[in-house]
C-alpha cells in the first residue's frame, strides 16, 4: 500500500510537467520591473501591526487584529496564503490552548476554510459548551451542518441566535434549513419579508439574506427572479465571489454562454470563478478555453498532490463538463460527497450518473435522498432518470 | 459551503466553499539529481512568499527590480542554507547556493535557486530536514523531488512533516558493485594523463630497442606478454595504494601525486625517444602505478564510499578501472602492432608522438607544481 501511495504521488509530481520543463531567466538589466506587489493599505497596516505585536508578545488585542485582517484579505483577495498567515500566528497559542474566544472562533473559521468541519466543530463545541454568547459559534455550527444535510443540528444552532443575533440573521439561517426541509417556498415567502421589514439592517446582513434568496429562487424554478436578486448583490459588492459563482451556474443553466463570459473575465484569479468561464468558454469554442483549462488542470493536480480537498466539487466539475472524463468526476464527486451533502452535490453525482448510464454507484445518494424532504426544480427529473437506468 | 454571513458588530465575512485557485496555497519545489556524494538541482520560491515573510521590495514602491531581488542574493543564500539541512549519519552535508533567476509558472514567478548539496560520503541514507516559512505561514508546503538511476522519489514538507529519511535507489549490493565499476570506468577515460602514461608504454610495446634504434619483434606473442607484464605491473601497483588509501593510509599530498603523475608521463615517453629502461619497464610502471593508484583514491573519496559496502565498492571501483583501461589496451594495442610494421613509425611517428605527450606532460608539471592553470583542458 505504502508503495501504492508512492507511485502515485510519483505521477502525480511527474504529470506537473512545467515543473520539469522550466526555463529559467535572467532579466536583461538591473533596472527591469520583474514583478508588481499587490500593495494595500490593509497590508501596511499588517506589517506595522506585527512590528508592535514583536513588541508585545502575547498581546491578544493585536494579535487578533491581524488575524482578523488576513482573513478579511484572504477571502476579499481569494488567496488562501492569508489563512495561513493567520494560522501561523495562533499555531503557538493552540497548543497552550490559552487563547480568547474571539482567536478561538478564528482559529474555528480557518479549519472551515480548509473543509476540516469535524475539527473546526469540535472547537465551535467547545465554546457553545460554555454557553458562549457569540453568535458567530452558533452561525458557523448551523452553516457545517447545512452543507453535512444535518438539518436538525443545524436548525437548532439557528435557534440558538435568537437570543444572540438580529432577527434578519435567525430568520436567513432558519429560513435556510427549512428551505431544505420541505419548506421552499414558504421559507422563500417568510425571509423576503423579513428583508422588507428589515431596511435599516446591516449590509452585509441584507447581501447574505438577498443572496439566499437567489439560491432559493433558482431551486423553486424562477430563475428570472434569482437572477434579479443575485443582481442586486452584485450592486452592493461586484466582487461577491460565492454569488458571482450562483449566478454565472444560473446562466451556465440556461445555455448563456456569452453572459457567463463577460460576467466573469475579469476573475480568473478566483478558481471557481474560472472554471466557470472555462466550462463558458469551452462551450462557445472561445479562443482562451483552453488556457483556461490547462490553468485549472495545472492546479487542480497540484492541490491533488497537497492533499487538499476544498476544491473537491469544483474539480469533479471540471473533469465532468469540460474533460467528459466520467471515471475521473466520479470517484471526485464521492469523495466530494463525504464531506458536502449540499443541492449541488447532489446534482452533480445524479448528473454524472445519469451521463455514464450506471446507478450504481450512487445508491446509496439516492437513499440519502428519499429520507429528506429537499426540493429543487431539477432533482426530480433527475431521480427518475437515475432510478430508471 | 453555503455563503454565510456570521457575525455583527461589523465583523461579517462570507464563507465561500473554494479559495483562490489561481491564488495557491503557498509551495516551493525542490528538485535534485543524485549522483555519488552529491545532490545538486534547484529550489523554486515564490516571489510572493519571500516579498511577504523576508520582505523584498527594498524602496516600498510596490515593484520590485531585478537589481532589488539581486541585491537579496545573500539573504536568500542564508535563507537555503537555515532551512534546508541535510544530515548523513553523524556528519552534515555543505549546501552551496549559485546565482539566483527567475522563472515563471502557471501559480507566479518563483526565484529559481540553484543548489548543491555535498555530502561526505556515497549517499545511501540521508535525512533531510525542511523548515522553511512554516512559523510564516502554516499552511506551506514543500514538494521534494530527488532523482537518481532514473528513479524519482517524491517527498512532501508540511508543519507537521519536517523530516523525510532519503534512501537511494541503490538498493542491494549488485547495484552498488555496478555503480562503482561505472564510476571506475569512467574516471579512467576522464583521466587522461593516466591514459597517456598507459600510451607511451605501450607504444613501443612490438619493438625493441637495439644498437641505437627501433626494431619489429619478430612474434606476436612476445608483444603480448610485454603488454601483459605492463599492463599487470600497472594495475597491481595502482590497487595497493587505492586500496591502502582507502582503509585510511594517508601518502603525500595530492598536489605532489598529480605532479609525479605528469613526470611519470614525461619519462614514460621520453624513454621512447632514447631508451633508458628496457627489460625492467614493468618495475618503473609498477613504482609509477602505486603514484597513479594514490590518484584515483582522491577521485574515490571525492565520490565517497558507503561506509557499510567500503570493500564491495572499493573493489568496484577497481574493476572498472581495469575494465577502462583494457577497453584502451584493446583498441591501441592492435593500431600499435600494425603501425609498428613501417619503418617510418619506428623512425619517426614513435620518437614525434612520444615528444608530443611528453610535451603536454611538462605544461600538467608547471601547472601542478606551480599550482596555476596555463590551458583550460576541458
Amino acid at each position: 500500500m505504502y508503495w501504492v501511495m508512492q507511485w502515485i504521488l510519483v505521477m502525480a509530481v511527474l504529470s506537473i510537467a512545467e515543473y520539469v520543463n522550466a526555463k529559467p531567466y535572467v532579466p536583461e538589466s538591473g533596472d527591469e520591473i520583474v514583478y508588481v506587489f499587490s500593495s494595500s493599505r490593509e497590508m501596511q497596516n499588517i506589517n506595522d501591526l506585527r512590528n508592535a505585536l514583536l513588541l508585545n508578545p502575547g498581546n491578544f488585542k493585536i494579535l487578533n487584529k491581524i488575524v482578523n485582517l488576513y482573513l478579511k484579505l484572504g477571502r476579499e483577495k481569494s488567496d488562501p496564503r492569508y489563512f495561513g498567515y493567520a494560522e501561523a500566528l495562533l499555531s503557538p497559542y493552540l497548543i497552550n490552548n490559552n487563547l480568547p474566544e474571539q482567536s478561538i472562533i478564528h482559529w474555528a473559521d480557518i479549519l472551515q476554510h480548509r473543509h476540516d468541519f469535524d475539527q473546526a466543530l469540535k472547537v465551535l463545541n467547545s465554546l457553545a459548551d460554555k454557553r458562549s454568547e457569540n453568535p458567530q459559534v452558533y452561525l458557523m455550527r448551523a452553516i457545517i451542518h447545512i452543507s453535512r444535510g444535518e438539518y436538525d443540528l443545524a436548525l437548532n444552532n439557528c435557534k440558538s441566535l435568537i437570543t444572540r443575533a438580529t432577527h434578519l440573521v435567525t430568520v436567513s439561517c432558519v429560513a435556510q434549513v427549512k428551505s431544505l426541509t420541505g419548506e421552499l417556498q414558504k421559507s422563500f415567502e417568510l425571509l423576503r419579508q423579513t428583508l422588507d421589514l428589515s431596511k435599516d439592517s446591516d449590509r452585509e446582513e441584507k447581501i447574505w439574506a438577498i443572496t439566499l434568496l437567489g439560491d432559493m429562487a433558482v431551486r423553486i424554478g424562477k430563475f428570472s427572479i434569482a437572477e434579479k436578486y443575485y443582481q442586486q448583490v452584485l450592486m452592493l459588492n461586484n466582487h461577491d465571489y460565492y454569488v458571482l459563482a450562483s449566478y454565472a451556474d444560473l446562466l451556465l443553466k440556461q445555455h448563456q454562454f456569452d453572459r457567463v463570459i463577460s460576467l466573469l473575465r475579469e476573475f480568473t484569479y478566483v478558481d471557481k470563478l474560472l472554471l466557470r468561464l472555462a466550462q463558458a468558454s469551452f462551450k462557445t469554442g472561445d479562443d482562451l478555453s483552453e488556457k483556461y483549462i490547462a490553468q485549472l488542470e495545472s492546479g487542480y493536480r497540484l492541490n491533488e498532490l497537497r492533499g487538499e480537498k476544498v476544491h473537491l466539487r469544483d474539480q469533479a466539475i471540471f473533469y465532468f463538463s469540460v474533460k467528459s472524463n466520467l471515471e475521473k468526476a466520479l470517484s471526485l464527486a464521492k469523495r466530494n460527497w463525504k464531506f458536502q451533502k449540499e443541492p449541488a452535490d447532489i446534482k452533480l453525482l445524479l448528473n454524472i450518473s445519469i451521463n455514464s448510464g450506471n446507478n450504481l454507484e450512487v445508491k446509496n445518494v439516492v437513499e440519502w435522498i428519499s429520507r429528506q424532504l429537499l426540493e429543487d426544480i431539477e432533482l426530480d427529473s433527475m431521480l427518475n432518470q437515475v432510478v430508471s437506468l | 459551503m453555503s455563503k454565510i454571513c456570521y457575525g455583527l458588530l461589523g465583523f461579517i465575512a462570507m464563507v465561500f466553499s473554494g479559495v483562490g485557485l489561481a491564488h495557491q496555497s503557498s509551495h516551493s519545489q525542490i528538485s535534485l539529481q543524485q549522483a555519488g556524494n552529491l545532490l545538486e538541482g534547484e529550489w523554486y520560491i515564490a516571489i510572493d512568499d519571500l516579498e511577504r515573510s523576508e520582505g523584498l521590495d527594498i524602496n516600498g514602491d510596490g515593484e520590485l527590480s531585478w537589481g532589488e531581488l539581486v541585491k537579496k542574493q545573500g539573504l536568500i543564500n542564508a535563507l537555503a542554507k537555515a532551512h534546508l539541512r541535510v544530515q548523513q549519519s553523524q556528519s552534515t552535508c555543505v549546501l552551496s547556493t549559485s546565482d539566483l533567476m527567475l522563472d515563471k509558472l502557471s501559480t507566479g514567478l518563483y526565484v529559481y535557486l540553484p543548489l548543491k548539496i555535498q555530502c561526505p560520503r556515497l549517499i545511501r541514507q540521508i535525512s533531510i530536514n525542511y523548515d522553511f516559512l512554516f512559523s510564516f505561514d502554516a499552511q506551506h508546503k514543500a514538494i521534494l523531488n530527488i532523482k537518481s538511476n532514473n528513479v524519482t522519489q517524491s517527498f512532501i514538507f508540511n508543519n507537521q512533516k519536517r523530516v523525510f529519511s532519503y534512501n537511494s535507489s541503490i538498493e542491494n549490493n549488485f547495484q552498488t558493485l555496478f555503480e562503482f565499476i561505472g564510476q571506475g570506468v569512467w574516471h579512467i577515460w576522464i583521466g587522461i594523463d593516466h591514459i597517456l602514461f598507459l600510451l607511451s608504454l605501450l607504444l613501443p610495446a612490438a619493438l625493441i630497442f637495439n644498437q641505437g634504434a627501433w626494431l619489429k619483434k619478430q612474434c606476436l606473442k612476445q608483444t603480448l606478454i610485454n603488454t601483459t607484464k605492463i599492463v599487470s605491473a600497472f594495475t597491481l601497483a595502482h590497487s595497493i595504494t587505492l586500496a591502502l588509501s582507502v582503509f585510511g593510509w594517508e601518502f603525500i599530498s595530492s598536489r605532489v601525486v598529480e605532479s609525479v603523475i605528469a613526470s611519470s608521463v614525461i619519462i614514460a615517453a621520453l624513454n621512447n625517444i632514447k631508451p633508458v629502461v628496457q627489460q625492467r619497464l614493468w618495475l618503473l610502471t609498477f613504482i609509477f602505478g602505486l603514484i597513479h593508484g594514490m590518484g584515483f583514491a582522491s577521485v574515490l573519496n571525492g565520490v565517497g564510499l558507503p561506509v557499510d559496502l567500503e570493500v564491495l565498492a572499493l573493489s568496484g571501483f577497481n574493476i572498472g578501472v581495469e575494465l577502462g583501461q583494457l577497453s584502451i589496451v584493446a583498441i591501441a594495442l592492435p593500431v600499435i602492432y600494425g603501425l609498428s610494421r613501417w619503418s617510418f613509425y619506428r623512425n619517426t611517428m614513435l620518437q614525434f608522438s612520444s615528444l608530443v605527450i611528453a610535451g603536454i606532460a611538462v605544461i600538467w608539471l608547471i601547472e601542478r607544481v606551480a599550482d596555476i592553470e596555463i590551458f583550460n583542458w576541458i
